[in-house]
C-alpha cells in the first residue's frame, strides 16, 4: 500500500550517498554562517550596528546655561561588588575593606557571609579608595563603572532640565528633548540665566509662602530674541533624588498648565480692535449697567463713561465685553490664530501642552467673555509669547530655550501704530492706577503691565468659586520693550484680619517688581535719562573723566 | 586493561579524541561557573558519561537495537507518567525526580529513537512493509507526548532528525515539500497555541508585545566583551546576569571568558565530528548504518546549531543545550548515548560482521 504511495524515490545506495553528501554541504554552509556571525560580533563589534547598545559607552553630554555655568553633567564613578562564595578568609577581608572604605566591619562581614553570588560593598567610591582596593590584590572584588548625573543647582532648574532614568536616558525637559545629542556626548547650551533663575525662584517661593499658597510660576523672557531667561514652576523637585518626584512636582506649570488668563486678555482685545480700525481710542463706553449679564467687581468711577484707556486701566469687564462684541467672533478667532493661541508652542520641551482654548460653544456671549479672558484657556507660555509679539512692533516672537536660534520674521499687525497703542495701554495701567501702579513701579525706570485674576478651573468640572489664579504680566522697560515678566499664584489665601480680595495687583505686582529689580541689578540696566537729572550728571562727569584719561 | 586496549584498537580514534576535547571545554567552563575548584556535579556527570560512552561503543549493532527498543518502551511509559505527575518546572512537565537528580526522559529518548528509525527504515527497504507504519505510529505518539509537556524545541529537533533520516533514505521530493509545509504548519500552530513559544518569538522579533530582547542583548554584549582572547576564565559577568547561562547561553559565556579563538575551536570540533562521520558514511554500504549515523549526526549537529544560533541572536531562544558543553545531567547522558551509538556503528570490530 505504501509502496503505491511511493514514499521513497529509489532505494539504490547511490541515492543514499548522494543525499548524505548533500547533507554535508548543508551542514558546512550553516556552520559557516555562525562563524561569519561570530567573527562579525567579536572581531568587528563596531560594524555590528543591528543590536541596541544597552550599555552607554560615551559619557552623556553636559548642559550649560547662557553664562557658561555647568547645570547638568555626568560623572563616572566606581562601585565595588563581591561574590561572597569565592572568599575564603572572610574576616580578614572584612577588616581590610572596613579600613579602606571607612565602613562598619561587622556589616561587611555580614555581607560576606551571605550565600548570594553578588553583593554590593560600596557604591561610588573615590579614586584613592579604588587604588587601595586594587592594591589589595583580591581578584573576586569587582569594580563596576557607573555613571551619575549631577545637577549642581538641584531644584532650581528642575523643570527646564528634566531628569534621566537609571539608564541615563532623558525623561523630560532638555534631557529628553536633546536626548540624541546628549547621548552622543554633545554639550548643550541653553538660554536660561541661572543667577536670575535663582533670584526669581526665591522671590516666587517667598510670595507663595506669604499668601499660604501651594503653587505658582514665574517666567522672564527676552523679547527681541524670544530667549527664556528664567522659568520657574513651584512646587519643583530635585532631579538627583527620585523620592522627590511626584505628579504635582513634576508638572511644569509654565509649559504644561492651561489657565484662563483673566484681565491680562483685555489689552490684547483692545489692540485687536485698534489694529483692525474697529476701535478708536476716543470711543467711549457706558460701564454703569450690566452688559449681557456681565458685571464688574468694583463700582464704576466718575460718571461711568469710559474711553478705551480707562476701560483697561480700571480693568472693566463690561467695557471690554462691549469692545469684544464690536470686534466680533471672526476677527477674534483670526487674531488668536495669528498669535498662536490655537496650537502648541514649538519650544525645546516635549512635555509642553497644546492650549485648551474654548471647547464649548463660541457664541456672542463667549466672544464677550473671552474678550476679558474668561472661557479660553492657554498656557502661561502662550500669554508671554503674545505679549512679547505685540510689544515687539508686531514681529512675532518665538519662545526658545536655545541661544542663537533663528526664526522666520512674521508681522502680526496691519497697522504700524498698533504696537505703540498696546504699549501705551500697559504704561497707563502702571501710571494711572492708585493701587496697582505704585506696587510695581521702580523708581527711575518705566514699567508697563496688566493684572489678571481668574477663577481656577476645577478638574471635576466648573470653577472653584473661592480659588483664584492671580497674575501680573509686566513689560520692562516699557519705552523700549526688552523683557516680559509673568507671574501667577494658584489659590493665594487672605491674610488674617483683612478682607481684601486676593488679586493680581495685591499678590503679583510686588513680585514682578522684585523680579524687575533683580533684572536691573544683574544686567546693569541704567535708569531712564529723562527721569533723573542726577544720573545724567554722573554720566556726564564720568564721560568727561574718561576723555581726560 | 586488555579490554581497553582492544577497544582502543577498534574504535574511531580521531572521533573519540574530538568528542573528549569537546567534553573538556565543557569541564573548563563548568569550573568557571562554579565557585570552588573542587569536584562539581558537572565533572561527576562527565565521568559517568565517558564510562557510558565507552561501554556502548563496544557493543555490536544487534545489542544496540535491543537496548534501544527496551529503553524506548520504558522511557515512553515514563514520559506518559510524568504528564500525570505534579512536578512542573518553568511551566513544563518534562522532568522527573529520583533522589537528588531530576531527569528529562525526552532528552534521553532522542538518540534511541534515531536508532529505531534507522532500523525500521532499513527493514522497510528490505521489503518488510510492516515496519514503516509502526515507525510512524511511534513517531506521532512520541511527538504528541512531547508536545503535551510542552517542549517545542525537542519537538522540532525530533521531527527534523526524523525527516533527515527519511530524506537520506530517499524520501520522494514531493513528500519533502509536504514535510516542509507540515513543519511550517506546526510552527504557526504552536505560535498561536503556546504562550511561552509566543512570548519567546515575540521577544526575538523585538518590541512586538512590549517584551524585550534582554537575554539576547546581554548574550551579544558578552561576545563583544570577549573579543579575540576573552576576559579569562571566571572573569565574565554574563553568568551573573542570565539565570540559564550555564545551559542555553554557555556559548556566550565561552565567548566572553575564553574569546573568539576558543569559540572557533569549539565550532571546528563540532564541524569536524559532523564531517568526519558523514564522510565515513559515504564509504558504507549498509542502509541501516547509513541511516542511523546520519540520524545521530543530524540530531547532534542540529542541536549544536540551534544553541549557537540562539546565543548569537540568529533565532529565538529554544532552551536547547550545547551537547557535552552545557551543564545538565540528562543532556550529558543523552549525548553520551548518542556518541556511544555512533562509535559503535563505526567500530571496526562491527564492520566485519
Amino acid at each position: 500500500m505504501l509502496s503505491k504511495l511511493k514514499l521513497f524515490d529509489s532505494d539504490s545506495l547511490k541515492s543514499l550517498h548522494r543525499r548524505v553528501f548533500f547533507s554535508i554541504t548543508i551542514f558546512i554552509f550553516v556552520y559557516f554562517i555562525s562563524i561569519y556571525r561570530i567573527s562579525s560580533i567579536m572581531l568587528f563589534p563596531d560594524l555590528d550596528n543591528d543590536t541596541t547598545n544597552y550599555v552607554t559607552k560615551d559619557i552623556r553630554g553636559s548642559i550649560y546655561d547662557r553664562n557658561g555655568n555647568v547645570i547638568a553633567t555626568t560623572i563616572q564613578s566606581i562601585s565595588l561588588s563581591i561574590n561572597p562564595n569565592k572568599i575564603k578568609n572572610k574576616k580578614e577581608l572584612a577588616n581590610k575593606l572596613g579600613l579602606i572604605l571607612d565602613l562598619d566591619i561587622k556589616k561587611i562581614e555580614k555581607k560576606l557571609l551571605s550565600t548570594s553570588k553578588f553583593v554590593w560593598i560600596k557604591r561610588n567610591i573615590s579614586p584613592i579608595e579604588h587604588q587601595e582596593i586594587i592594591n589589595l590584590g583580591e581578584i573576586n572584588i569587582k569594580a563596576h563603572k557607573e555613571f551619575k548625573r549631577i545637577y549642581p543647582y538641584k531644584n532650581t532648574l528642575s523643570h527646564i532640565l528634566g531628569y534621566v532614568d537609571i539608564d541615563q536616558i532623558g525623561q523630560s525637559g532638555i534631557e529628553r528633548y536633546f536626548e540624541n545629542d546628549l547621548s552622543k556626548s554633545q554639550d548643550i547650551i541653553i538660554s536660561i540665566d541661572t543667577n536670575l533663575q535663582q533670584l526669581v525662584r526665591e522671590n516666587l517661593i517667598k510670595t507663595i509662602n506669604n499668601y499660604k499658597a501651594e503653587s505658582g510660576l514665574a517666567i522672564v523672557m527676552d523679547i527681541p530674541s524670544g530667549q527664556i531667561l528664567s522659568s520657574v514652576s513651584f512646587p519643583d523637585y530635585n532631579p538627583e533624588d527620585k523620592s522627590s518626584y511626584n505628579n504635582n512636582n513634576l508638572m511644569n506649570r509654565v509649559f504644561q498648565s492651561n489657565y484662563e488668563m483673566g484681565s491680562t486678555f483685555k489689552p490684547i482685545t483692545a489692540t485687536i480692535g485698534f489694529d483692525l480700525d474697529i476701535l478708536d481710542p476716543e470711543m467711549t463706553f457706558d460701564v454703569t449697567k450690566k452688559y449681557l449679564n456681565i458685571s464688574d467687581h468694583d463700582k464704576y468711577k466718575d460718571n461711568g463713561i469710559y474711553d478705551v484707556e480707562k476701560i483697561i486701566v480700571e480693568s472693566s469687564n463690561i467695557g471690554t465685553a462691549q469692545i469684544a462684541t464690536l470686534i466680533g467672533k471672526k476677527n477674534q478667532k483670526e487674531f488668536f490664530e495669528k498669535i498662536g493661541f490655537n496650537k502648541k508652542i514649538n519650544i525645546e520641551n516635549k512635555e509642553s501642552s497644546a492650549p485648551l482654548g474654548n471647547k464649548n460653544n463660541w457664541g456672542k456671549l463667549e466672544t464677550a467673555t473671552i474678550g476679558f479672558g474668561h472661557g479660553f484657556a492657554i498656557t502661561p507660555l502662550h500669554l508671554v509669547k503674545a505679549y512679547a509679539s505685540l510689544a515687539n512692533n508686531g514681529n512675532e516672537v518665538f519662545p526658545t530655550l536655545q541661544l542663537n536660534k533663528q526664526f522666520e520674521q512674521k508681522q502680526i499687525f496691519n497697522n504700524k501704530e498698533s504696537s505703540k497703542f498696546f504699549i501705551n495701554l500697559l504704561n497707563s495701567v502702571v501710571l494711572k492706577t492708585e493701587y496697582t501702579g505704585p506696587r510695581v513701579k521702580v523708581d527711575g525706570y518705566s514699567v508697563g503691565g496688566k493684572t489678571g485674576t481668574s477663577e481656577l478651573l476645577n478638574p471635576n468640572g466648573g470653577y472653584y468659586k473661592d480659588r483664584n489664579l492671580t497674575s501680573f504680566i509686566g513689560i520692562f522697560p516699557i519705552n523700549n520693550p526688552k523683557y516680559v515678566i509673568y507671574t501667577a499664584i494658584e489659590y493665594p489665601k487672605k491674610e488674617t484680619g483683612t478682607n481684601d480680595r486676593m488679586t493680581g495687583a495685591r499678590v503679583n505686582a510686588p513680585l514682578v517688581k522684585d523680579i524687575i529689580i533683580n533684572i536691573i541689578s544683574l544686567f546693569n540696566i541704567s535708569k531712564d535719562k529723562n527721569d533723573d537729572l542726577l544720573k545724567v550728571d554722573t554720566n556726564f562727569l564720568y564721560r568727561k573723566l574718561n576723555a581726560l584719561v | 586493561m586488555e579490554y581497553l586496549k582492544n577497544w582502543w584498537n577498534s574504535i574511531d580514534r580521531i572521533n573519540i579524541i574530538l568528542i573528549l576535547s569537546l567534553g573538556f571545554t565543557g569541564l573548563i567552563l563548568s569550573f568557571s561557573m562554579d565557585e570552588n575548584l573542587s569536584i562539581n556535579r558537572h565533572s561527576i556527570f562527565f565521568l559517568f558519561s565517558i564510562f557510558l560512552l565507552i561501554s556502548l561503543s563496544d557493543l555490536d549493532s544487534k545489542n544496540i537495537r535491543r537496548i534501544s527498543l527496551f529503553l524506548f518502551i520504558i522511557l515512553l511509559i515514563i514520559i506518559l507518567l510524568i504528564l500525570f505527575l505534579d512536578y512542573e518546572v518553568k511551566g513544563a512537565k518534562r522532568w522527573f525526580q529520583i533522589f537528588n537528580f531530576t531527569l528529562q526522559p525526552s532528552e534521553i529518548i532522542k538518540p534511541i529513537f534515531v536508532i529505531l528509525t534507522a532500523w525500521c527504515i532499513s527493514k522497510s527497504i528490505e521489503d518488510k512493509k510492516f515496519y514503516l507504519p509502526l515507525l510512524f505510529v511511534f513517531f506521532f505518539l512520541l511527538l504528541s507526548l512531547i508536545l503535551m509537556q510542552p517542549d517545542l524545541g525537542m519537538t522540532v529537533l525530533l521531527s527534523a532528525t526524523f525527516f533527515c533520516q527519511l530524506f537520506v533514505a530517499g524520501l520522494s521530493i514531493f513528500l519533502v515539500i509536504v514535510a516542509f509545509l507540515f513543519i511550517l504548519g506546526i510552527s504557526i500552530f504552536s505560535y498561536f497555541t503556546f504562550d511561552h513559544v509566543q512570548s519567546r518569538i515575540n521577544s526575538f522579533l523585538g518590541g512586538l508585545d512590549g517584551t524585550d530582547t534582554y537575554q539576547i542583548d546581554l548574550s551579544i554584549q558578552a561576545f563583544k566583551n570577549g573579543g579575540l582572547l576573552g576576559k579569562g576564565p571566571g572573569q565574565g559577568i554574563l553568568k551573573e546576569k542570565i539565570p540559564d547561562a550555564n545551559t542555553d547561553f554557555i556559548f556566550a559565556v565561552a565567548g566572553e571568558e575564553l574569546g573568539f579563538i576558543f569559540c572557533l575551536i569549539i565550532i571546528f570540533i563540532i564541524l569536524s565530528i559532523i564531517i568526519r562521520s558523514l564522510l565515513k558514511v559515504l564509504q558504507l554500504e549498509d542502509p541501516y548504518k547509513i541511516i542511523a549515523i546520519s540520524g545521530l549526526i543530524c540530531s547532534f549537529g542540529l542541536q549544536c546549531l540551534i544553541n549557537i544560533f540562539s546565543s548569537l541572536g540568529l533565532i529565538p531562544t529554544k532552551g536547547m543545550t550545547l551537547p557535552f558543553v552545557s551543564y545538565g545531567g540528562s543532556s550529558m547522558i543523552s549525548i553520551a548515548i548518542l556518541f556511544g551509538f555512533l562509535l559503535s556503528l563505526t567500530n571496526k570490530k562491527n564492520e566485519e560482521l
